[in-house]
């Protein structure tokens, strides 16, 4: 019958024992909640400092209040579950007290049937040493350092709750990758926004406008690749200079029409205006010259405004609208309708007016090319420093065998940057400038010419491996052959020197065994004269 | 009241075999300069009815340390010296032909040398293996058979074997099934200067120190009986196998280098080396119970000899005690 009978002999020992479990469950439970604890507030902070840096999704608060609460909970509930038995404590008791197993041993015997005076002995010893120790101080009770933890990281998500922050801190940089447009997506996409917005005036031509939402579009959905958005850009800008040649045109003809006008007198401040290009102007002194218009006599009046036809020239299409009303007061002249003519003067300087509205457009669609250019510039240089970093990258990764794959790589980089889209590109790669859709823009050609210079310099590596070999022996025995060699005879090495080359350097032998070759031929080479 | 008063007498009988176990070491310490580990280990296998291989080199004290032993405990003592030409007969006798008063002769048995109860097998591994092997039965079963009569050895029987590991010509190392039916295998180091000096003093003068017996046969075999009482826990007799276990490189117990460096482990024999030296480590504490570290303690000499390297440990040069104390320090003492 086990031993462990209340008020018997061993009952001390079974409630020293009972203390020591007890105290070290309690420490053992203070451990596992400090543990739970920083499970559960670091798992928060995570996730809180992750809100708070990057952009993700996260459940609502509560959800993650609640799933924390059940695995807390669920926490506790496992730690009861891993009671200790008596035989534990009895083992704490031995090593936290010095007992050299005596305890172990005790409790061992108290559960055993059979015993012997030996054992009673033991038990008795036992219950003598159980009787001194105190439980209190053999297992004190201990608070885990963890719960300093703890407490720093309920204070740090306390904290972060309570921080103003509207949105993510950081957008964390992607890995080069050519197929996306990385993160600087959200500068584009706000540099292309601003083009759009300071579009006040209705500037940009349907199509342009059409083209750069689309790009807008694309950006937002993430789905639009460097070249994609580059064609885009380029389509745009090209719709936006469309009316450069109008414009110029219309430039030219105002200035053949302001050195017509400059013999006039009367007419020297419209000539005036029109050599400012200030068309405005030039609409406000045609206005005067209207109102002065009954003043004048006829024959004066006829005068003025023929000498203001003919300047007008005759194939000018810009001019056209200006010809028309300029005839239209000539001929109401020619009929004595003076208020005719007046009002037909008055709409020449309305067609001066939508000049000079035109020209202004003009001008405010090529300030808009101009950002898109300086925003094509810089996309094309982060691609190129991109298209860089893979050619390194494949280098490294296999310097003598992936030489050949970089440069297939850094070919097909150069030819797709050459030739854009359509890849119908025929010149050499590095003449090429302009852009490849046939729009005649911009130059676009400086990344794609150092890509060519650096597969050309890839390509010169590899040339003097096409050179023809040169014998060693012709090298060494050239210069006795022409009996010019002043190298004493015991200087010269034997023939060992050459097969030793021989076969270290045109037969292929693999890396490995080449020390071992060059070992042998080293052991058999004829000892030098001293 | 019974146990109260079991316990009193039992408590004078560990006393008692304290008390006797010292004299035994202090009477030895007036010969014998140091050499308290190896005093210690050949009177604990004396008292576990054990044998004693003493391993050093020549000129330390090897044999002198087991006659003063014979000396000091008052029992029967021979010694042979192992040689190449020694005869089985030679160490267990022989039937020899006697001729009495009357002239008649008729067969007898001639005990030989083996029967004693101290024995010193003076370098043992000169004699050839058949000759060592005279001692395999002598020292697991304490009789001898000669012919088809066997003959009992009077207790206690104890064996001391002698060898010296400097020299290989010659020599016939022992089998693996004698080296395992010995207790301990104990290395004697070389002195110190202090013990030198020591040495120098009492060997040099006129008169040699001499020790008395201190110890008769009874008294030994009392002690004996005193020291395989001590209980010991299923716990700690558990420690001591997983010891033994992971000197094996087969079992899932096994230390990463008992995988790498030994061919065979441990027999179950060490395991009883290690619970019963265990247990007359702690009478010597004054403890009525077994305790890990008393395992620990004595495991080196214990389980030395029974560890065999592979090729590869005799190699690397692997001294069997290095392993032997990786295992100590990985293998866990029970919790509970």
């Amino acid at each position: 019958m086990p031993r462990s009978g209340a008020g018997g002999p061993t009952s001390a020992i079974v409630r020293m024992l009972r203390r020591i479990d007890r105290k070290v469950r309690l420490n053992g439970f203070l451990e596992r909640l400090s543990v739970a604890l920083c499970l559960v507030l670091g798992s928060l902070l995570v996730i809180r400092v992750s809100n708070l840096l990057v952009p993700i999704a996260t459940p609502p608060v509560l959800t993650i209040w609640v799933a924390g609460a059940v695995f807390f909970i669920g926490f506790l509930f496992w730690s009861r579950l891993h009671l200790r038995r008596l035989g534990h404590a009895a083992g704490v008791a031995d090593s936290h007290g010095g007992l050299h197993d005596e305890m172990k041993t005790a409790h061992w015997f108290m559960s055993q049937r059979e015993g012997s005076p030996w054992v009673d002995l033991q038990l008795d010893r036992a219950e003598k040493t159980a009787g001194r120790l105190d439980a209190s101080e053999l297992v004190p009770v201990t608070i885990p350092r963890r719960l300093w933890v703890v407490l720093v990281l309920a204070a740090t998500v306390q904290g972060l709750a309570l921080l103003p922050v509207d949105g993510p801190l950081l957008n964390f940089a992607t890995a080069a990758d050519s197929s996306s447009l990385g993160n600087s997506q959200e500068e584009r996409f706000e540099d292309i926004q601003d083009i759009l917005q300071a579009d006040d005036a209705d500037l940009l031509t349907d199509e342009a406008r059409e083209s750069l939402e689309a790009a807008l579009e694309a950006l937002q959905a993430e789905d639009m690749s460097l070249e994609e958005l580059l064609r885009d850009l380029r389509e745009a800008q090209a719709e936006l200079e469309e009316g450069n040649l109008e414009v110029s045109a219309m430039r030219d003809a105002l200035d053949e029409m302001s050195e017509a006008l400059e013999g006039s007198e009367v007419l020297a401040p419209l000539a005036e205006a029109l050599r400012n290009g200030d068309l405005e102007e030039a609409a406000d002194v045609m206005r005067e010259l209207s109102d002065l218009l009954s003043e004048m006599d006829p024959g004066e009046a006829s005068e003025m405004l023929e000498e203001l036809r003919s300047a007008a020239g005759d194939d000018q299409a810009a001019m056209e609208d200006l010809r028309e009303a300029l005839e239209q007061a000539l001929e109401a002249l020619a009929n004595n309708e003076m208020s005719d003519a007046q009002q037909a003067l008055q709409e020449a300087a309305d067609a001066m007016d939508e000049m000079a509205e035109r020209q202004s457009a003009q001008e405010g669609r090529n300030e808009a090319s101009q950002q898109m250019q300086a925003l094509q510039q810089n996309m094309q240089q982060q691609q190129m420093a991109q298209t860089m970093m893979q050619m390194q990258t494949a280098e490294s990764a296999d310097e003598s065998g992936s030489a050949e794959a970089a440069m297939s790589v850094s070919s097909d980089e150069v030819k797709r940057s050459a030739g854009g889209e359509s890849g119908d590109q025929t010149g050499p790669p590095g003449n090429s400038t302009s852009d490849p859709t046939g729009d005649g823009q911009a130059d676009l050609g400086e990344s794609t010419t150092l890509e060519v210079q650096l597969a050309l310099e890839l390509l010169d590596k590899e040339e003097p491996e096409l050179e023809e070999e040169i014998d060693p022996e012709d090298i060494f025995q050239e210069a006795s052959r022409q009996q010019t060699s002043t190298v004493q005879y015991q200087n010269v090495r034997g023939l060992s020197t050459y097969a030793e080359g021989s076969a270290l350097e045109v037969e292929h032998v693999p890396w490995r065994f080449r020390s071992l070759v060059k070992q042998y031929f080293l052991a058999i080479r004829p000892k030098e004269r001293q | 009241m019974t146990i109260t008063l079991d316990s009193q007498t039992l408590d004078s009988r560990i006393d008692l075999f304290t008390e006797q176990f010292q004299q035994v070491k202090d009477e030895i310490a007036t010969v014998i300069v140091g050499n308290a580990e190896i005093i210690d280990g050949t009177l604990i296998s004396l008292l576990a009815k054990g044998h004693v291989l003493l391993e050093g080199i020549p000129g330390i004290g090897k044999t002198k340390i087991v006659a003063t032993v014979a000396d000091v405990l008052h029992l029967a003592f021979s010694r042979i010296q192992f040689t190449p030409d020694l005869m089985p007969g030679d160490i267990v006798g022989s039937d020899v032909v006697h001729e009495s008063d009357t002239g008649e002769k008729h067969l007898g048995f001639q005990k030989g040398p083996i029967f004693t109860n101290i024995l010193l097998a003076d370098e043992i591994n000169r004699a050839t293996p058949k000759t060592q092997s005279a001692l395999l039965e002598a020292m697991q079963e304490r009789s001898v058979t000669v012919g088809t009569t066997t003959h009992t050895l009077e207790p206690p029987f104890f064996v001391l074997a002698t060898q010296n590991p400097l020299e290989m010509e010659g020599t016939y190392p022992l089998p693996e099934a004698q080296l395992d039916r010995f207790f301990y295998k104990l290395r004697i180091k070389y002195p110190t200067a202090d013990h030198m000096h020591k040495i120098m003093d009492r060997t040099t003068r006129r008169e040699e120190p001499e020790a008395k017996t201190v110890l008769d046969r009874d008294q030994i075999l009392s002690m004996r009986d005193t020291a395989r009482s001590i209980p010991i826990a299923r716990s700690v007799q558990d420690y001591a196998i997983r010891l033994t276990l992971a000197t094996h490189p087969d079992t899932s117990e096994a230390h990463p280098m008992t995988k790498r460096y030994v061919r065979f482990g441990a027999s179950p024999r060490g395991t009883q080396t290690l619970v019963i030296g265990g247990k007359i480590n702690a009478l010597l504490s004054g403890r009525v119970h077994v305790a890990c570290e008393d395992i620990r303690e004595h495991m080196l000499p214990a389980l030395r000899h029974r560890v065999l390297l592979n090729f590869e440990g005799e190699a690397d040069r692997i001294d069997p005690d290095v392993i032997l104390t990786e295992i100590m320090n990985d293998v866990p003492e029970p919790t509970e």
